[in-house]
């Protein structure tokens, strides 16, 4: 009776102390739902669907700004820029992708059945959806700085000036794979994909905006840094070299490793609120 | 098995007093059986009866709101690796259309933890092998709940938990899942079979267990439920009125019209309606004595979900089968006489309209 499935199956699970808590959270248990994540994410479109467009906007928006505006942008700021604000939303798209497509396809239910338990399956899909957003990191990163040499010439790109594009893209990976994780954290919470998309980009675009640009004109002053977005951009623009614009991208000049760790703040925060949600709901 | 926990490896499904509302509704309520290995079980219900609400709870997918449900002696959660424990096809659509039905199968083996190859081995046991390449997208309903269930033997489990998984299957698929139920249950492990048609499993149970409106109304042996049944006779006859009236006096009420002018009557034996008939001058053209079938017994069990109401709650012009969706509103599920059966030949006084047309039966128009 069914001899083959235990013989087969995860010896680490059996010889860990008879508790089954020590079976679920076994290396193999944990390692397969990575293989599987990972095998969810590859096996559909979803994810260079998300990153090409993500590196192509990043090469566009250094480009141009190297083409049109090279004295008023240091290229470390162009690339800070591109990457920051603009091929950064596809990162968090991706995490809320992979969260909620479980839940559009019904694909949940099966997933759940398979999984030692459910904060395993987070787990898993946190790591997976991590490396696929510093992946885009990676690519937003080097299509960025190609989009700089075709426009503004290698000659800006040199020296120090050259070690600070290399610092912001760097810390750019780091920053794409947090917001990946906090789209995970997102989706895992809102669950409903078309509501969880819209409403996280509505609120990037435009809720932020509204609430950092009435901030300053009361008196709380800048708080744009203290913000999710803000403070994912300040990370990278804290890094760039000078500002041409008396500080107009980050108002309150908070180090780039500050702004990085409140940025992980909020990713923790959304995927502990996922975690809870998912915990107490039911899949019916 | 694993010796993990406290799993006994025994292959019983108990459910334990399970109770569960969503918000004011009450899906099921206090419902209590156990599911044993080495056969097959069937549970059956109307559709929104609870099933796969129980269904789900045994599989981790719900909270109960009261009570349990442990399989192996442990809860779902406490299994440790589940599918290898227990497999389940509760949704025939739960794919990614743009998925490839062997890449599906190999995220799951990974999750699992079985080799990659068991992935080939359950689509060439559904018989899907052809199509291990092909986008589920592009496949029938009877082809995805072939998947389905290949997906849910992916870690050999020695419990299957199927939520009808007839439909959509076309008579041969429906052939094959009975064959393989019943050498999956023989070989001594479990199977529980959800269904709201008794016959799709009739053949094929051991066991059954039926609910209606979230609660248990018979849990037993399939020939129990048979014995239960009454006698049945129909007739074709010169005079239905004459003799539908004759045998309301001789105190047998359950009598209904069948579609071809003939009586359908219910606890008596051929016997006393021929002497009926004989003794009230009515010439008899045909009779047949039978017993009520299963399907009505389950019919019988389960009506009470549909009590008619509205328009649709006319009475006079029944189909041939007493008490299931014609219109014993009074008297759900009861096939002794009941007090006044609107639509039943009582004595003519007490009946205005019997033939004739529905328009004044009482009981029926007013509102409830």
């Amino acid at each position: 009776m069914s001899a083959p499935a235990p013989g087969g199956s995860a010896p680490a699970g059996s010889d860990s102390g008879g508790a089954a808590l020590g079976g679920a959270w076994s290396a193999p248990a944990l390692l397969g739902l990575l293989v599987a994540e990972f095998r969810k994410m590859m096996s559909t479109a979803a994810w260079w669907a998300l990153m090409l467009p993500a590196a192509l906007i990043a090469m566009l928006v250094t480009w141009v700004t190297a083409a049109a505006a090279g004295l008023a942008f240091t290229p470390s700021l162009a690339q800070a820029l591109a990457l920051g604000s603009f091929a950064a939303k596809f990162a968090v798209v991706l995490g809320l992708v992979c969260a909620t497509s479980e839940n559009r396809h019904r694909t949940l239910t099966t997933s759940y059945l398979t999984a030692p338990g459910r904060p395993q399956l987070l787990l898993a899909k946190i790591v997976v959806g991590a490396l696929f957003g510093a992946a885009c990191g990676v690519f937003s990163a080097l299509f960025g700085l190609l989009g700089m040499l075709i426009g503004g010439g290698g000659g800006a790109v040199s020296g120090t000036e050259f070690s600070s594009v290399l610092a912001v893209s760097a810390v750019s990976v780091l920053v794409f794979a947090l917001w990946a994780v906090l789209g995970v954290g997102l989706g895992t919470l809102i669950n409903n994909q078309l509501a969880a998309i819209v409403g996280v980009l509505v609120y990037l675009l435009l809720v932020e905006q509204i609430i950092s640009g009435l901030a300053s004109l009361s008196n709380f002053g800048r708080i744009d840094d203290y913000l999710p977005g803000g403070s994912a951009s300040a990370s990278l623009t804290g890094l760039a070299g000078s500002e041409p614009f008396g500080g107009s991208f980050s108002g309150l000049g908070l180090p780039w490793w500050l702004a990085l760790l409140i940025f992980f703040g909020y990713a923790a925060v959304a995927v502990l609120a996922g975690a809870a949600a998912a915990q107490r709901r039911d899949v019916t | 098995m694993n010796g993990r926990g406290n799993n006994d490896g025994s292959g019983r499904i108990v459910v334990r007093n399970l109770t569960k509302r969503f918000g004011p509704v009450e899906a099921v309520r206090d419902l209590s059986f156990t599911v044993e290995p080495g056969q097959v079980t069937g549970f059956l219900g109307p559709n929104g009866a609870g099933k796969t609400t129980t269904l789900r709870a045994a599989l981790g997918l719900l909270t109960p709101t009261d009570g349990e449900v442990t399989v192996n002696g442990v809860r779902y959660e406490q299994l440790g690796s589940p599918a290898k424990v227990v497999g389940a096809l509760l949704d025939s659509n739960a794919f990614h259309h743009s998925r490839r039905a062997r890449a599906h199968l190999r995220i799951y083996t990974a999750a699992i933890g079985v080799p990659d190859q068991r992935a080939d081995e359950v689509l060439a046991l559904v018989g899907l092998t052809d199509a291990a390449n092909r986008k589920i997208g592009g496949f029938s309903l009877g082809m995805r709940q072939r998947l389905a269930l290949a997906t849910a033997l992916l870690g050999d489990p020695r419990i299957l938990i199927l939520d009808e998984p007839g439909s959509g299957l076309d008579p041969e698929g429906v052939a094959w899942l009975r064959g393989f139920m019943r050498s999956f249950a023989g070989s001594g492990r479990t199977v529980l079979v959800s269904s709201h048609q008794l016959a799709e499993v009739a053949q094929t149970v051991d066991q059954v267990v039926i609910i209606s409106q979230g609660a248990r109304v018979f849990e037993g042996k399939l020939d129990q439920l048979r014995g239960d049944a009454q006698e049945r006779v129909h007739v074709r006859c010169s005079d239905p009125t004459r003799l539908a009236t004759a045998l309301a006096e001789h105190g047998v009420t359950d009598i209904q019209s069948s579609p071809d002018d003939g009586l359908t009557i219910i606890g008596a034996t051929s016997v006393t309606v021929g002497d009926v008939a004989l003794a009230a001058g009515v010439a008899i053209y045909r009779m047949a004595q039978e017993r009520t079938d299963l399907e009505q017994q389950f019919l019988q069990l389960t009506t009470a979900q549909y009590q008619p109401r509205g328009p649709y709650a006319q009475p006079g012009y029944l189909p041939a089968q007493p008490g299931a969706f014609g219109p014993p509103a009074q008297s759900p599920g009861a096939y002794g006489p009941p007090a006044q059966p609107p639509g039943a030949f009582g004595p003519p006084a007490q009946q205005p309209g019997a033939y004739g047309p529905p328009a004044q039966l009482p009981n029926q128009e007013g509102p409830r």
